[in-house]
């Protein structure tokens, strides 16, 4: 009976060979490439790239939230590839291909496209948006300082140094000399939808429904947070 | 042994002047085997150990690495150099990397890829400026110098020399403990332009 | 029909005499109580006998080359067809018989069968697996690929740590100064000539020294065989085999047959199943996004490696690994005589106990190689948004910092993230805000300095995100040594209790 055995294995094993075509889930099946533009190769590419900062799903990041379709429908797509490629400010890194690494411009391309498409609402006809980048030359330091009192103040504190139940400081030197003046911006056009803050159209806590801030508002509103930047240099030259 | 029935033994004892022959015959065929084998085995030796002999310091050389301006001051970039020492089935294996750090305008710093613990490809972070080895852990600061981890020294280095405004690498060699990398300096081949040598970037004799 | 073939045979055997040679052999006298322990060797010699056999078969189509050695091994992954199958077979073979190698080894010492007079059956097993594991290691590099490619280079460094002859061994490993095309051809020759040439032979060695000394009893308590006297032992076996023993064929060579029978199917499900081993990334060093891993038998070398600091590390490479070897050698002439019995050899048992366990240890260890840092954990490992929410826009700042100074590769938030340093979620409650900071900028217990790159701002915002990371109920730390006395008082707390 043993030795049976001995042979009925021994007789299989040419059979299971001649099995190439069988498929065995030990068969290896070659990698498709994910298609340029699709949402696999997006999540992919943001997987890698971009979730350690901005968050799972493009949301609940210590960075920017991406996954926001007020920002997307108002950044530009040239900005949106430029930040991606070169890096912004201080803590973004750029993503533009090297030898080990990074991303090319057709690459990148698609993703500006892709998040458009996957994370936006392109049908969506948004009105009054306000202009991404500060205009040359605008915002009212003073007004600026009044408007914030009155809309952020409730969480913030009306100085913008915080409240210890509320949100931290805007103001804080360190703070400031790590986010660009963009991003003060952004962060005032767009608030932090995921964290609780409110974007440019409101509810501010405190504040009556459908009241916002106007254009003119941010302009000041973010002239103001950046008259709060003390240089670090000349503090520490004192 | 004498107990026990030898044919051999008994014939030997039996005619001594045959045994005295089959002696003679014996040592010479020994000695002939002993010279013939000797002469085989010096070439397969030979050519199995070869390459332990060589001395490849002569069969390394002067690579472009390109010209000056690729490499920005004060960044760390990876270059790939084609090994000057190979083999007609080497591949892809050829495509050698190596990192290269524009100190100033005029200083270099070029470093293998191999980790100096095992020999790992070491990754650049630009951002934290520091390398760091996938297989053991190793870490290195931009310098090269030894932070953490399992390395008993910093990377090892190249020697390098900017000659008309291109970068220059003297490549050829996978460094270890032993053989760190850098060539003393009489050992090494100076660079041929248009038939003037250049050492450290400066003319010298060529013999 | 029955009666021809009969007649052939037996004019077969005749002229031959097949028989005459095969059968003294085959029916050698057996102790009676050689039963399921004694199948691990006839196991590991078929496991051989398959490598040789789908090797052959491999070698019809994979090609040595630099050049060509990784689409070749594609080319029978994808389109010879049942090359993948014996791709797998032959991978997941040579895992198993260096398992049922080790298996047969640690039954054999257990049972004292090294013992007078088999000596240099215990040596030639030694070697036997020297070469076993030499075949391992060539044979990945076959596959030629990344984890190939870089496997050589740690062996190259691991020789060139030998002082004055370790340059010239490694160009004599590589067949040059550098991995290329040469060194897969010396490693080729290595793998299929020169090895299997060494195994065939130490395997004829070992297998005439069983059939000279008999194979030895299993030791029992009070049973025949379990104190070894160099005076008796000989005549005694001999006398037992005489009247006791029983013919290998078929009576213990059934045992045998049943065993090899069922690994063999497990073998051919295993390798159907898992497929074959590798190949990872091209062999192309320009491609440094890669992660090199040994192939499962090294990987507790590989753990070791990791572990051990820089000051020992030479000592081990040079020194104990040479001497280990000698101790295993030496074995049956450490312990050649006494009782056989495991339960009254605490020394050895002990040993097999702490050796498995490390073995076992530091390969789980080279799975998850803890020591390594996530090169893409820093754009690709969250920072969990329980440790976004709520916190300031200067400790969010702080939370980039972690992530571009990529302080993730090697520490973990909630567990995610590089396991080299130690877990950062919960950080506050053992440093100081003040703790951090000098933490951060000086290094110290095997983390990198960051002074040097990272802004006053940076630093601070960094600070004051790592001091918000505490688990919920339990304070930060607000000086040095403050944790210390709350845990003592705890600790009294508990004692009085």
């Amino acid at each position: 009976m043993t030795r049976r055995l001995h042979w009925l294995a021994a007789a299989l094993l040419p059979v299971l060979v001649a099995g190439c075509d069988w498929h065995f889930p030990g068969k290896p099946i070659k990698t498709v490439e994910p298609v340029a533009g699709s949402r696999a190769e997006f999540d992919r590419i943001y997987f890698v790239n971009c979730l350690g900062c901005h968050g799972p799903e493009g949301r609940n990041g210590p960075a920017r939230p991406m996954n926001d379709p007020l920002y997307l429908a108002v950044i530009p797509d040239e900005v949106f590839e430029r930040v991606t490629t070169e890096g912004h400010g201080v803590l973004m890194p750029g993503f533009k291909k090297t030898p080990f690494g990074g991303l090319t411009t057709k690459e990148i391309s698609d993703f500006t496209t892709g998040i458009k498409k996957f994370w936006g609402d392109p049908k969506k006809a948004w009105n009054d948006l306000p202009p991404y980048a500060q205009p040359e030359g605008a915002g009212d330091v003073a007004l600026g300082g009044k408007t914030f009192a009155t809309y952020c103040g409730s969480c913030h504190g009306p100085d913008g140094s915080g409240k210890p139940d509320g949100a931290g400081s805007v103001v804080d030197k360190f703070y400031l000399d790590l986010v660009s003046d963009q991003a003060l911006r952004s962060t005032v056009i767009f608030g932090r939808p995921d964290l609780g803050c409110p974007d440019f159209r409101g509810p501010y806590p405190g504040r009556p429904a459908g009241q916002g801030l106007t254009p003119a508002d941010i302009d000041n509103v973010t002239a103001w947070l950046v008259s709060n930047r003390v240089s670090l240099d000349e503090e520490a030259a004192r | 042994m004498s107990d026990q029935h030898d044919p051999a033994s008994e014939s030997a004892t039996a005619t001594p002047a045959k045994g005295n022959r089959r002696n003679f015959m014996f040592k010479i065929g020994a000695g002939l085997v002993g010279i013939g084998g000797l002469l085989v085995a010096a070439p397969i030796l030979g050519y199995v150990f070869a390459p332990a002999f060589s001395n490849w310091e002569k069969r390394r050389s002067w690579i472009d690495l390109g010209g000056v301006k690729q490499f920005p001051v004060g960044e760390t970039v990876l270059a790939i150099y084609k090994n000057p020492i190979f083999g007609p089935t080497a591949g892809e294996a050829n495509e050698i990397p190596c990192w290269v750090r524009r100190k100033s305008e005029t200083e270099f710093q070029i470093f293998y890829i191999n980790c100096a613990h095992l020999g790992c490809p070491v990754h650049w972070f630009e951002e934290s400026k520091l390398f760091m080895c996938p297989c053991h852990g190793g870490v290195y600061y931009e310098d090269g110098s030894r932070a953490s981890g399992p390395p008993p020294r910093g990377l090892f280095e190249y020697d390098w020399q900017v000659v008309r405004d291109k970068l220059y690498v003297y490549g050829g060699e996978l460094p270890n403990l032993q053989i760190p990398g850098k060539t003393p300096k009489d050992d090494i081949t100076p660079l041929t332009i248009d038939g003037v040598g250049y050492l450290g970037g400066k003319e010298v004799k060529t013999s | 029909m029955m009666s021809s073939i009969k007649t052939a045979w037996t004019w077969i055997d005749d002229r031959t005499g097949i028989m005459q040679m095969l059968g003294p052999p085959l029916k050698h006298h057996v102790p009676r109580n050689a039963k399921w322990w004694y199948v691990f060797g006839s196991c590991t010699l078929l496991f051989f006998t398959i490598q040789v056999v789908t090797g052959i078969c491999l070698a019809l189509v994979y090609a040595p080359s630099g050049d060509s050695a990784y689409d070749s091994l594609l080319y029978l992954d994808y389109v010879v067809p049942g090359g993948w199958m014996l791709r797998a077979i032959h991978a997941w073979s040579s895992n198993a018989m260096v398992f049922m190698m080790l298996v047969h080894m640690t039954q054999v010492f257990l049972h004292g069968a090294f013992k007078f007079p088999r000596e240099m059956t215990w040596i030639f097993g030694v070697a036997l697996m020297l070469t076993t594991l030499a075949l391992a290691f060539t044979g990945q590099v076959m596959r030629w690929d990344s984890d190939a490619y870089w496997g050589v280079g740690i062996g190259a460094s691991m020789m060139g740590r030998i002082p004055f002859i370790g340059g010239w061994l490694t160009h004599l490993i590589l067949g040059g100064p550098i991995i290329g095309g040469d060194t897969l051809s010396r490693f080729f020759s290595l793998h299929v000539f020169i090895l299997p040439g060494a195994m065939i032979g130490l395997i004829g060695g070992h297998l005439m020294l069983v059939l000279r000394h008999g194979i030895s009893e299993e030791p029992k308590k009070g049973g025949p065989g379990e104190f070894v006297d160099k005076a008796t032992y000989r005549a005694a076996y001999k006398e037992r085999m005489k009247k006791h023993g029983v013919p290998f064929f078929p009576d213990a060579a059934q045992r045998d047959m049943v065993f090899c029978g069922i690994m063999l199917i497990v073998l051919v499900v295993v390798a159907a199943w898992y497929g074959p081993i590798g190949p990872s990334p091209r062999p192309d060093p320009a491609n440094i996004l890669v992660n090199p891993r040994p192939d499962f038998p090294f990987l507790w070398i590989f753990a070791i490696l990791a572990l051990l600091t820089p000051t020992i590390e030479d000592y081990l490479i040079i020194v104990a690994a040479p001497v280990v070897l000698m101790v295993l050698f030496l074995v049956p002439f450490l312990a050649g005589t006494g009782s056989r019995l495991a339960s009254s050899r605490p020394i050895a048992s002990l040993s097999v106990v702490l050796l498995i366990t490390g073995l076992l240890v530091l390969s789980w260890l080279g799975v998850t190689s803890p020591w390594s840092p996530h090169m893409s954990a820093w754009t690709s490992d969250a920072v969990p948004p329980v440790f976004v929410k709520g916190r300031t826009p200067l400790q969010l700042q702080g939370a980039l910092v972690l992530q571009h100074s990529q302080c993730r590769n090697c520490h973990s938030l909630d567990g995610l993230g590089g396991k080299r340093g130690p877990e950062l979620g919960d950080v506050a409650s053992r440093l100081s805000r003040d703790q951090i900071i000098r933490q951060v900028q000086q290094g110290d217990g095997n983390m990198p300095a960051f002074g040097k790159n990272l802004t006053a701002a940076e630093t601070d915002a960094l600070a004051a995100f790592l001091y918000s990371c505490h688990p919920p109920g339990v304070q930060p730390a607000t000086r040095p040594g403050a944790q210390i006395k709350q845990l003592i008082e705890l600790d009294k707390a508990r004692a009085n209790n």
